[in-house]
């Protein structure tokens, strides 16, 4: 008897877990309604730590959105997981996502825009408090399908010491690409065998970085509406000469890694950097020379691209997707916003966030941190590459650097690399 | 009469009942998803068909295009096939030291078996600083030699033989002990008996220790197989494949069209391309080299 009902109980169990019996699927009709989150930590540093606090004073701020905040890895992994869960049919409510996964999103019919709540909040006039460089990479086709939140331009980091002992002024950053060859010629150390033991400047293999290096040398790259990339062409091969020309003599590493990076510019292990203002906070607490910021160095244009994370919500329940709104609403508050600017580096993306005395106060001891916004303002700005199938164009982009700057021939690699971008995209060309 | 067909019946059905526990935790997470993705390989089925749509054996031909589909098979070739011969043959050279001198120190033992019991993302992460270019410990130490950077890691013709070596350096601890165990079940009247015969040490380890641990050496080469070429940790945490796919190998292959992708189809093809390639693998070795296997009674 006693064993019959143990199967009995063991049937129940397996039958309600495989039938979602205990999933509570039926979307509740009061109480506080609970999200799901998933955020990438992009740059160097303790920055999951910040997010999490963060959304802890959120949800102590209110009682009807309790939202759980997930640390998911880099801008690749959170999307991998955020596609994922949507796909397998548990997306998360929100997700800050790598703004251009626009495209990509709207493929697989993943997120809502946000049209309606900004109405809610006022319209256009809600919208004007945002620096508007920043919206325009969730706008397509008439609607809003993102909101800003850790948004950047790259920018050079250089060490203010390293200058000094290379007689050169501190205050006066490279400001063309020449510039910039020559004062890595005079900061690069060797020793007596030839070999580089302080690199003079260091570029990511990232199609971030590189983007603004093809415009800045006359070329375009991706088209607007995402379905055309051009990777074979004359400007492409303008930068990776320069590049490889920097490398061969000794002044750049062919190969170096996004994040590492970083860490590199901090120990003193190369005087220059292309990196993201989000990784400011980091170099700040972690260097104990001089440093400064500068614009991108200059071709035939003073021009570089924003970049960074946007704020999706997901295709849910109406009940869910607003209370995923209600979030957003209060984390890009100017304050709100001005405390991760604070912690990250990220540009603020609300203007009053720039009036904040704590935050004027910040931007006064480290004028560094305004060369972002700066740039954003005061030079071209692009939009960030963005195209469909996004995440296979990106890896296919950044093999391709490692390839050519790591000593592969330059004109197979870039014939292969257009065929195969031409191949993933073939469904929209 | 009745009692003993209860009885017949109970001896049938009891077997049964024992595994079903462990049956259907086979069924639901190993059976299920291989027959799953099998089922999913003939489907169109990714971002760009958000809406899987029937293509049956497309997939399967398109792989077969795909450029990079052939570096991967490449690195996993030369990764699965060092990390086997290199793995097997230090494992047992050091075990047949250890076992030789019994005495030998027990700090040599820890630091051969060591790096079995790091995680594994711990062992990526301490290399990865090994590696580092410039900076990094081998690097520094290559300067001390007045040998020029390296930066082995980061160049395309180098980084799988990093990697191979922390695999090896990771897993030579375990086919240590796995052979030393072989080793010292081998009862020493038998080699006492060969050197009386007057066979050399050369003959005693052809003749007599190699037969004797080829159960052992069959059950290692056979897990080999399996953990090489389905490795793909290290790739994740030190490299992601780079540079230009120069470490991509097969599971990380896999990972990159199914979930970086989202290219569902053509993971699930190469899932099942893989399952069935391993299961090929396994029962060859079974049948040929599994034969000749002496296993002790």
């Amino acid at each position: 008897m006693k064993k019959t009902a143990v199967l009995i109980l063991i049937l129940a169990v397996c039958f309600a877990v495989t039938t979602g019996w205990t999933s509570g699927t039926e979307e509740e009709k009061a109480g506080p309604v609970y999200l799901r989150m998933y955020y990438p930590v992009g740059v160097a540093g303790p920055l999951a730590q910040l997010m999490d606090s963060m959304i802890a004073d959120f949800n102590s701020s209110q009682k009807d959105v309790q939202v759980e905040s997930i640390f998911a890895g880099g801008y690749k992994e959170a999307m991998d997981k955020a596609q994922t869960a949507f796909l397998s049919g548990s997306p998360p409510e929100l997700a800050v996502l790598d703004a251009p996964n626009l495209f990509t999103l709207l493929d697989i019919d993943a997120i809502v825009p946000v049209d309606q709540y900004v109405q809610q909040e006022g319209g256009d006039a809600y919208l004007s408090t945002f620096i508007e460089a920043f919206l325009k990479i969730g706008q397509y086709q008439g609607k809003l399908w993102s909101v800003p939140w850790q948004r950047s331009t790259p920018v050079l980091y250089y060490n203010k010491d390293f200058f000094q002992q290379a007689g050169l002024d501190p205050n006066k950053p490279p400001a063309t690409w020449a510039d910039l060859e020559s004062y890595a010629q005079k900061l690069t150390q060797k020793d007596t065998r030839g070999n580089t033991t302080r690199w003079g400047v260091m570029i990511p293999n990232d199609y971030w970085i590189f983007k603004p290096l093809l415009l800045q040398a006359g070329g375009t790259g991706d088209s607007e509406d995402g379905t055309h990339i051009v990777i074979d062409d004359r400007y492409n091969r303008v930068v990776y000469q320069w590049l490889n020309r920097l490398a061969d003599q000794g002044l750049t590493p062919g190969i170096a890694r996004w994040s590492q990076s970083v860490t590199d510019f901090a120990s003193g292990a190369t005087a220059m950097l292309y990196n993201s203002t989000g990784a400011l906070t980091y170099i700040r607490n972690n260097t104990k020379f001089n440093f400064g910021t500068a614009f991108l160095p200059k071709k035939d244009r003073q021009v570089a691209i924003e970049g960074g994370g946007n704020f999706f919500i997901f295709k849910t329940t109406p009940r869910r997707e607003a209370a995923a709104w209600e979030v957003i609403k209060w984390m890009t508050r100017p304050e709100n916003t001005a405390r991760w600017s604070l912690g990250s580096g990220y540009i603020p993306v609300k203007k009053a966030a720039f009036d904040i005395p704590e935050y004027k106060k910040y931007t006064d001891q480290w004028p560094q941190a305004l060369t972002a916004y700066r740039q954003l303002t005061e030079t071209d700005i692009e939009r960030n590459m963005m195209t469909h199938r996004m995440n296979e164009i990106y890896d296919l982009l950044n093999s391709t650097n490692e390839a050519i700057r790591g000593g592969s021939d330059m004109d197979a690699e870039l014939a292969k690399a257009q065929a195969e971008a031409n191949r993933i995209l073939s469904r929209w060309q | 009469m009745s009692g003993h067909r209860a009885r017949a019946w109970k001896k049938r059905i009891a077997p049964l009942l024992y595994i079903l526990p462990a049956f259907s935790f086979l069924a639901i997470f190993t059976y299920y998803p291989i027959a799953y993705s099998a089922f999913i390989s003939l489907f169109r089925w990714s971002t760009a068909y958000p809406k899987r749509v029937f293509a049956g054996f497309e997939n399967y031909i398109q792989i077969f295009h795909e450029p990079l589909f052939g570096v991967v098979l490449r690195n996993t070739a030369i990764y699965s096939l060092s990390t086997i011969f290199f793995g097997m043959i230090l494992g047992f050279v050091f075990a047949i030291q250890i076992n030789k001198r019994i005495h030998v120190s027990g700090a040599f033992k820890f630091a051969l078996f060591y790096p079995t019991m790091i995680p594994m993302a711990a062992a990526g992460l301490i290399w990865l600083w090994i590696y580092a270019p410039t900076y990094g410990l081998l690097d520094n130490f290559l300067r001390l030699l007045g040998l020029p950077n390296a930066g082995l890691l980061y160049r395309s013709n180098t980084a799988l033989m990093c990697i191979i070596i922390v695999s090896v350096w990771k897993h030579v601890g375990y086919y240590m002990i796995l052979f030393l165990a072989g080793l010292q079940n081998i009862s020493s009247e038998l080699i006492d008996a060969a050197t009386i015969e007057g066979a050399g040490s050369w003959r005693r380890l052809r003749s007599v220790i190699l037969p004797l641990i080829s159960s052992y050496t069959f059950f290692i080469f056979i897990i080999n197989i399996v953990d090489s070429l389905q490795s793909v940790d290290l790739v994740y945490i030190m490299t992601q494949g780079k540079p230009a796919n120069a470490t991509n190998v097969i599971v990380y292959y896999i990972y990159q069209q199914a979930f970086r992708f989202w290219n569902m189809g053509m993971g699930s093809t190469l899932t099942t391309l893989l399952t069935f390639f391993l299961l090929c693998c396994v029962t060859i070795v079974f049948a040929t080299v599994g034969r000749r296997v002496y296993y002790e009674v």
